[in-house]
């Protein structure tokens, strides 16, 4: 009794002197996310963080405790919470003029959060870091999802995500005007689904553009009409269509709802990303012998038991026509070559120049639409498709809030594996622990 | 014996539950805190008069019909470790409210500048240090009344 007692102040005592947390909630909403972790330890320079908080309040606890997750990360990152009501002065000289306004301050540039949450607050450590935005192009005029439409079939959210990434999406219409040509602003030019074929003029601008160190995501679909092999086959892509079926790996009774777990490549587009739902996708296929200074990955492929039904309007079971699997569903291509003019680093003087294509595919375009982006690790995806397109480096904000669900699809696959340990091993195991008691007892009785 | 161990034992864990206690909240969007804090606890009934008077020194007195707006004065929020007063305006309050009692005698809050946000207004009693918070929208019409201008929020 009197050991026990002892065991229990001793740990008590030794607990309260150490520092170290463990956040045992099932959401860990005590634990900032990997990639704020990873921002967080990014930062290269002193980053001072002021909450304007009202002191006694529950919000300003909550504040400072998700503050001293960053500054535990990286020292450099500091932070006060400061109530306005005690200390208007403060707050008039910032300028800050509503509650929760957080003021991030980084060599000599300011970026406000509008409240202390880890999504905003890492946002803006990555907007002091990158140090601007970037203007990412979305192509419109092809019956693509609209960036601002907020209905599930619309990209509103894929829309915040790249604004909170630091990227400004602004619709790009090639379908008009004298000439198509991409404008210089565009850091990309994303193609995310379109419904009717390109005009002629449109796929030259973009191959031109491509062509001359251009930044291209394609995001493919069976069910559109138009073809995106213009724009990936320079750059050892190819889009098969048809449609991905995957028994082994799907959601639900919807064998063409996949579940990509197969994520081969070491490109940065991957990092981070551990399942991905792809609806309703084609295929996608790298080809081989490329030429020098081309590479193509492939960032996303399906199971053993896959395959692409060809014509899935008539029949969707494996036939002689079927592409057997694994399937891949997304690629990317990066293209370094050497342009024998256009270096202008010495004024006057042009020299040969590094020129460099970077092309993403994929064979869905569901899964960025309200309805998925969520879903698994698709929201990951994109910002990491952009970011690598648009050569910035491989950070991203937390991706979204924290998630209460946290949900385990349950793929054919995975129910074989439950139905093995549950039926099979668990109960083998107590038969199994039985028989080694009996004989046990049978040789003691001996 | 077991009462003594039992003692022991909660001994021991007073530490971790102070930690606890530490521990963030549930989420919240509050920004203001709880509780009432009065600057007048008298009702209309208690008085005999209030009236407003600007630094300037014009006078205007409140309508007894609504006294009730300001009678008692109900504070958003009390300061537990202001600053100067001149951090608020109240080294030279821009207004008087003076609530003279029927008991006798008077009850003067000075008002001085805005919240940061401009929704509330610094306020104290004249004989004490204890800094509050006043609803902008309660005192504006009847600073108003002495030329006093609260501008409504941005």
């Amino acid at each position: 009794m009197v050991l026990g007692a002892a065991v229990v102040v001793a740990a008590n005592f030794g607990a309260v002197r150490s520092d170290r947390q463990i956040d045992l909630s099932a959401s860990r909403r005590f634990t900032l996310s990997p990639e704020s972790r990873a921002l967080a330890r990014a930062v290269p320079a002193p980053l001072h963080i002021t909450a304007f908080l009202n002191t006694g309040a529950p919000a300003a606890r909550d504040a400072r405790f998700l503050l001293s997750r960053y500054h535990e990360l990286n020292h450099r990152i500091t932070a006060s919470v400061i109530d306005p009501d005690t200390h208007p002065g403060e707050a008039r000289r910032l300028g800050v003029g509503h509650y929760a306004t957080v003021v991030l301050t980084y060599r000599g540039r300011r970026v406000d959060a509008p409240d202390a949450e880890e999504l905003e607050v890492s946002t803006a450590v990555l907007r002091l870091l990158r140090g601007g935005t970037k203007t990412v192009c979305a192509l419109t005029g092809h019956g693509e999802p609209d960036l601002a439409d907020t209905s599930p079939d619309g990209l509103s959210e894929a829309a915040t995500a790249l604004r909170r990434n630091t990227f400004e999406p602004v619709p790009l219409d090639l379908t008009t005007g004298p000439n198509a040509a991409v404008p210089a602003g565009c850091a990309a030019v994303l193609e995310l689904g379109a419904r009717q074929p390109l005009l002629t003029r449109e796929v030259e601008a973009l191959a031109a553009y491509a062509k001359s160190a251009g930044r291209l995501l394609v995001v493919a679909s069976p069910l559109s009409s138009a073809d995106p092999n213009p724009l990936v086959a320079p750059w050892g892509m190819h889009f098969l269509g048809g449609l991905v079926l995957d028994p082994a790996r799907s959601q639900g009774v919807d064998q063409s709802d996949v579940v990509v777990e197969d994520l081969p490549s070491v490109n940065p587009v991957d990092e981070g990303v551990g399942r991905l739902e792809f609806p309703a996708g084609g295929g996608v296929a790298a080809d081989r012998g490329l030429r020098d200074g081309l590479t193509v990955s492939v960032l996303a492929r399906t199971s053993d038991r896959s395959y692409v039904a060809p014509h899935p309007e008539t029949s969707i079971a494996f036939g002689p026509d079927s592409v057997p699997g694994p399937v891949a569903v997304a690629a990317a291509a990066d293209d370094s070559r050497v342009e024998a003019t256009g270096e202008q680093r010495v004024p006057g003087v042009s020299g040969p120049r590094v020129v460099r294509t970077r092309v993403v595919l994929t064979g869905a375009d569901t899964w960025l639409t309200n309805g998925f982006i969520d879903h698994l690790g698709n929201r990951r995806l994109l910002l990491n498709a952009v970011g690598w397109l648009a050569q910035e480096e491989p950070l991203v904000a937390a991706t979204s809030r924290p998630n209460l669900s946290r949900p385990l699809p349950l793929t054919p696959e995975r129910r074989a594996r439950i139905l093995v340990v549950t039926v099979g091993l668990v109960p083998g195991a107590i038969v199994g622990a039985g028989l080694v008691v009996a004989a046990l007892r049978r040789r003691a009785v001996r | 014996m077991k009462l003594g161990a039992t003692a022991l034992v909660l001994l021991a864990l007073a530490p971790s539950a102070l930690s606890a206690c530490t521990s963030p909240s549930s989420p919240s969007s509050s920004v203001k805190g709880a509780g009432v804090d009065r600057l007048v606890a008298e009702g209309p009934s208690a008085l005999t008069g209030i009236s407003v008077v600007a630094a300037t020194g014009r006078e205007a007195a409140v309508p007894a019909g609504e006294w009730a707006r300001v009678a008692p004065l109900v504070a958003a929020r009390r300061l537990s470790r202001p600053e100067a007063p001149a951090a608020y305006g109240l080294d030279h309050p821009r207004a008087r409210l003076v609530y003279r009692r029927r008991a006798g005698g008077e009850l003067d809050v000075e008002v001085g500048a805005d919240s940061f946000d401009g929704h509330l207004v610094y306020a104290r009693r004249a004989t004490e240090a204890t800094v509050y918070l006043l609803a902008a929208d309660t005192l504006r019409p009847y600073l108003a009344l002495v030329g006093v201008a609260l501008p409504p929020p941005g």
